[in-house]
């Protein structure tokens, strides 16, 4: 394996690894399938947070 | 991460911004629905900005602090947008905008629209009297008002601007090069150059989940899946959609597209809209008759999913130029067909 590939893999891990305990939780109500959908103050204000998040 | 780190990005190779979306898909992260600014607006003004725009916008649009929109359209032109109707008169230090855009996706929370108005109605071209604006939305005289979907759902508005003065240092580029920063961005959001969060914007739904839809479904005690029809319409989409996978890999290589170097890039949003819609609408008429149940309905398979994903899906057909239009450049540009 060169130092690219490995380089990315562990990069890989790192960033799965991280989703994994930081990634926003489910809000309990619906959420757009798109950007195209957001309706309600409710789901902007989660998504906003959701983006700042990540 | 592809963004300078001096305005808020990791300043690495855009690969590393593709193991992220991977990894965010992979694990159903939330749509990153500040699309316009991540995606259109923000690679736009890394690509073309100065260091004066760099410096005030793009830290925001990655920490979602400031939600961006889209001022193109317009009710009576459509799609096209040479006909752009909204002026943007320079008083002073000031432009003075009077007009209507439609379909502004998140007008009614944006902090910054990317706005096409006339400023030179004169002009030998009519391309020639455009000009290009990043222009702040909250102030006085532009009022975005929702737009009720088919679905019931919100997500547009149609944008009404009335004497509304925005700064004179909003232009980008000169007066009169509208057209050309508008079709770059329009580049951005047809796919033909890769923005920060394109495929981020939507849930991805592909053939895996309607092959899971279907394994629940039975028709006649049988399992749907088993009936040779049905078999043979799934083939094709299966097909079609590894096509399309195919195809955008063999994009990321030039030297396999060296022959007609857009034809991948350009024809993305066309194959890739259609098709969905397409296999959106297969799923719902595999339900046969619990498809016309919709979300809120306890009866409707899967709370609605596949119906709102199909009433929604022609949304991204239209967006950004509709079919049509993307078949019109595709054989102008791609083909050399004559107009």
């Amino acid at each position: 394996m060169n130092a690219v590939v490995k380089e990315l893999d562990e990069f890989r891990l790192e960033i799965a690894s991280w989703l994994k305990a930081n990634k926003p939780q489910d809000p309990g109500f619906l959420l757009p399938q798109s950007f195209m959908e957001v309706g309600s103050e409710q789901q902007q204000e989660y998504l906003r947070a959701s983006q700042h998040i990540v | 991460m592809a963004w300078p780190k001096e305005y808020g990005g990791q300043g690495v190779d855009s690969l590393y911004q593709s193991i992220v979306d991977q990894e965010m898909r992979r694990q159903a992260v939330p749509i990153c629905f500040n699309v316009i600014g991540l995606g259109w607006a923000g690679p736009l003004i890394n690509d073309i900005g100065t260091e004066q725009e760099k410096a005030r916008y793009l830290k925001g649009i990655l920490s979602a602090e400031d939600i961006w929109c889209q001022g193109f359209s317009e009710p009576d032109h459509g799609s096209d947008l040479g006909n752009a109707r909204t002026r943007a008169v320079r008083e002073g230090d000031e432009y003075v905008v009077n007009g209507t855009k439609i379909w502004t996706t998140l007008g009614n929370y944006a902090k910054y629209m990317i706005l096409l108005a006339r400023t030179n109605p004169e002009a030998e071209r009519k391309y020639d009297g455009l000009s290009f604006f990043l222009a702040p939305m909250q102030i006085d005289g532009i009022d975005p008002r929702p737009i009720r979907k088919l679905t019931g759902e919100f997500g547009f508005t149609e944008t009404f601007f009335t004497d509304a003065r925005i700064p004179a240092d909003s232009l980008m580029g000169e007066e009169g090069e509208g057209w050309k920063i508008a079709m770059k961005t329009l580049q951005y959001e047809r796919g033909a150059e890769a923005g920060a969060a394109g495929g981020l914007a939507f849930v991805r739904i592909v053939i895996d989940d309607l092959l899971q839809e279907l394994g629940g479904v039975s028709r006649k005690g049988e399992p749907l899946t088993k009936d040779p029809q049905m078999r043979d319409q799934l083939v094709r989409l299966i097909m079609e959609e590894k096509a399309i996978s195919l195809g955008d890999r063999r994009a990321s290589i030039p030297a396999l597209t060296s022959d007609y170097p857009l034809a991948l890039p350009l024809s993305h949003k066309l194959r890739w809209t259609e098709y969905t819609r397409k296999m959106r609408q297969f799923a719902i008429n595999a339900q046969g008759a619990d498809g016309s149940l919709y979300v809120g309905d306890e009866r409707a398979r899967g709370g609605g999913f596949w119906q709102r994903a199909y009433l929604n899906s022609f949304s991204a057909t239209i967006g950004g130029g509709t079919s049509q239009i993307q078949a019109n450049i595709i054989a102008e540009h791609v083909l050399g067909l004559p107009k």
